[in-house]
């Protein structure tokens, strides 16, 4: 149960690439944090960082109240797996957890009651007498796990841990791995590229670009209430559409003029109120664009089906509207043909809007 | 028309039958998608259509024309490969008018190809540099530029988009299949990603071990599989399996499992042969509908884990022991270890002959 704090963390590599950039994060004791970002972003730095494996360029590091800055790895109770775990061929499973403890002299009969524990906890008691090339490769990830939390790390870093495992042991161990948090009270980072892990595992997220933070939060709002264009881009699949447009106020009606077409949003005219900008980006979940064969009614855009992309459970289509091409959800029942014109309207209440200079989100 | 044809393909490496009986026609102009796990033979396949390996029996023709002892070059086929390789020496420019050079075209024509195959994917500001400073996403649209710009029939593509980005991925799948469309050429995409295939192909080929199981359009190989492994590699999340019993009451058949009792009596003719039998019962996770309070005829479940995706849930529950697989709406909250209950859309339902693997329905 350790607090994790990152104050001003910098990080620039000999040759002058700024990995991190003032990075500012709060994790709470026993939470589980995802650092999220496309490769570059910086998220395995700070996970090096935070191991001891690197110093910072500036800033400093806090477990609780204690500045771990300088500190060793070995003096910081941390415990890191990687993506390529590596065990020992030529012990078996006990052998392997077994192998830090013994390090550390601590006595027979401890290291004994803590491996059973880990072993029942993760499952292994069957391949605790057995040598590694006897294993399948998610029980070598599990032994691999045990052999780090079985340390009692005061925080336990993970760096893309399931990216070997197929689509399966995946879901399995993702599951796994949550269970063991919860019952461990277990401090954990996590880091990934994958979104759906990062959204399914974490308490918060921590989204990261070019060694900045985008946004530090829970699952749900990374989601719904993105800070900014990168992290409602980088988050959804299939992406978020984002269209330019203008604010222009006509009479008592307000619009957003997109040049193909004009979005009236006067319904939702209150949140419009702060936005000092008129250039600014639309943004909509190709899930919240509502498509309709006909004109039902007057808000309806048209627009001209570009491709149909069968997804089995649903089609997503691009729609362009003049010069603009926007991806929609459709389900399979609407049936639509390529060149195929036809009306859609956006859901106003799940529309974002951001600030086409700095692409901070307004709304 | 009738592109390409293969006649009873099979491959023997060594001991190992890599492909076995394959035979399927492409027709001119058509985007068709192969698709399969690793290993599958989709790579093999291709290398065979373009010449590169001979098949160990079996015949190839394009455009009618027997082709097996025809070399690779006279083919009028281009295949992009997997693990592409540009001249690291050339500029972008340089590296897609290659097949044009070593065919001695005129240089007026080169410029003019390339610009306009690099316009056609985007990549004109890569044109003046060298591949060392290209992403994974770059290089790959460079090779890919390469393999278009020869003048060829049918263009074969090995898994061209796996080096990009899972986010940039699914924006060259759309301009993939406005390509296709603008240069109105015969392509044959081989994927391991069955959504890719389903997104872009005209027609499908779900091939396992070696072995073609269904060539269909997408709507039809997602919602009709014939073979149990088409139902369960096509669909994210995978189609659940349940093993039940047929049994017959009275003039009723039903499929029973320890929770579960589907009257399946207007399918008689096809089920009759398993009364007193296993049988597998397949289930989109779409089609099982969720709900947090007891509903009329619902089971009872508890929930073991949750996936979310943003949009969406994926709820993870055991029913007689087999671990199933909903989606849930968003808006409402669940919380791992909570009991719900499920009920399944009897009308969507697969049956599936646990011997044979084949889909009865």
């Amino acid at each position: 149960m350790t607090k994790v704090m990152l104050e001003n963390l910098t990080k620039v590599y000999p040759g002058g690439t700024k990995a991190l950039d003032h990075l500012n994060i709060e994790i709470e004791s026993g939470s589980f944090t995802s650092l999220l970002g496309p490769s570059g972003c910086g998220k395995t730095t700070t996970l090096k960082l935070i191991a001891g494996l690197l110093e910072p360029t500036e800033g400093k590091i806090f477990f609780d109240d204690e500045d771990v800055t300088y500190l060793p790895p070995q003096k910081r109770g941390v415990g890191l797996v990687f993506q390529d775990y590596a065990v020992f061929p030529h012990m078996t499973g006990f052998e392997n957890i077994a192998f830090g403890l013994k390090i550390r002299g601590v006595d027979e009969e401890e290291i004994k009651r803590r491996i059973n524990e880990i072993a029942s906890l993760l499952e292994i008691e069957h391949v605790l007498s057995k040598k590694p090339k006897e294993m399948n490769i998610s029980e070598l990830q599990r032994v691999s796990l045990a052999r780090t939390i079985v340390m009692r790390p005061r925080v336990l870093l993970l760096d893309e841990p399931l990216s070997n495992l197929d689509a399966t042991l995946r879901v399995k161990a993702r599951m796994e791995l949550k269970k063991l948090q919860k019952h461990l009270k277990q401090t954990i980072i996590y880091v990934t590229h994958d979104q759906i892990e990062a959204l399914t595992l974490s308490d918060k997220v921590a989204v990261m670009s070019q060694g900045k933070l985008m946004q530090y939060d829970s699952p749900e709002n990374i989601f719904n209430k993105p800070r900014n264009k990168f992290v409602a881009g980088f988050v959804g699949t299939p992406p978020m559409n984002f269209i330019d447009c203008t604010l222009v106020r006509r009479g008592d009606h307000l619009l957003l003029d997109a040049g193909s077409f004009q979005l009236d949003v006067s319904p939702i005219k209150n949140a419009f109120e702060n936005i000092k900008s008129n250039e600014l980006i639309l943004g909509i979940r190709p899930r919240d664009v509502i498509i309709q064969r006909e004109t039902i009614n007057k808000d309806a855009i048209t627009g001209e089906i570009l491709t149909v992309e069968p997804q089995g459970v649903e089609n997503v289509v691009a729609i362009k509207i003049g010069e603009i091409i926007i991806k929609a959800i459709a389900p399979t029942a609407l049936t639509i043909k390529d060149s195929q014109k036809i009306c859609f309207k956006f859901d106003l209440h799940k529309i974002h809007i951001f600030d086409r200079k700095s692409g901070e989100a307004y709304l | 028309m009738e592109k390409l044809r293969l006649e009873n393909i099979r491959k023997v490496f060594g001991a190992k039958e890599v492909l076995c009986d394959v035979s399927f026609s492409v027709f001119d102009k058509e985007f068709f998608c192969i698709t399969g796990r690793p290993g599958a033979g989709k790579t093999t396949l291709l290398r065979i259509i373009a010449g590169l390996e001979a098949p160990t029996s079996g015949q190839v023709y394009i455009d009618g024309r027997l082709v097996n002892d025809v070399d690779p070059s006279e083919r009028r086929v281009s295949m992009f490969f997997e693990n592409l390789a540009l001249y690291p020496n050339k500029t972008g420019f340089e590296n897609i008018a290659f097949p044009l050079r070593i065919r001695k075209y005129p240089e007026t024509e080169i410029r003019k190809r390339v610009l306009e195959i690099a316009r056609l994917l985007n990549i004109e500001h890569l044109l003046d540099r060298f591949p060392r400073t290209y992403s994974g996403g770059e290089a790959q649209r460079v090779a890919l530029a390469r393999t278009l710009i020869r003048d060829a029939e049918i263009y074969l593509l090995d898994e061209p988009l796996s080096n990009i980005d899972a986010l940039l991925r699914v924006q060259a799948r759309t301009e993939f299949k406005k390509l296709q469309k603008e240069i109105g050429k015969t392509f044959i995409y081989a994927t391991h990603d069955p959504i890719e295939a389903l997104a872009l192909g005209d027609r499908i080929c779900v091939i396992h071990e070696g072995k073609v199981l269904q060539i269909d359009t997408p709507e039809v190989i997602y919602n009709n599989p014939k073979d149990i492994n088409v139902a369960l590699f096509v669909g994210n999340p995978p189609m659940n399996l349940i093993p039940s019993y047929v049994m017959q009451e009275n003039d009723k058949i039903y499929l029973k499992c320890e929770k579960l009792s589907i009257d399946i009596t207007r399918l008689k003719p096809l089920i009759e042969n398993y009364i007193g039998k296993t049988i597998l019962i397949g289930i989109r996770p779409e089609h099982i509908k969720v709900s947090k309070q007891s509903v009329g005829n619902a089971i009872e479940v508890k929930l073991l884990s949750i996936e979310y995706l943003g949009d969406r849930f994926v709820l993870y529950f055991e029913l007689d022991d087999v671990m199933l697989r909903a989606l849930g709406e968003i808006g409402e909250k669940y919380s791992i270890g909570e009991t719900i209950w499920v009920k399944f859309n009897e009308e969507k339902i697969h049956l599936i002959d646990k011997q044979t693997g084949s889909v009865l329905i």
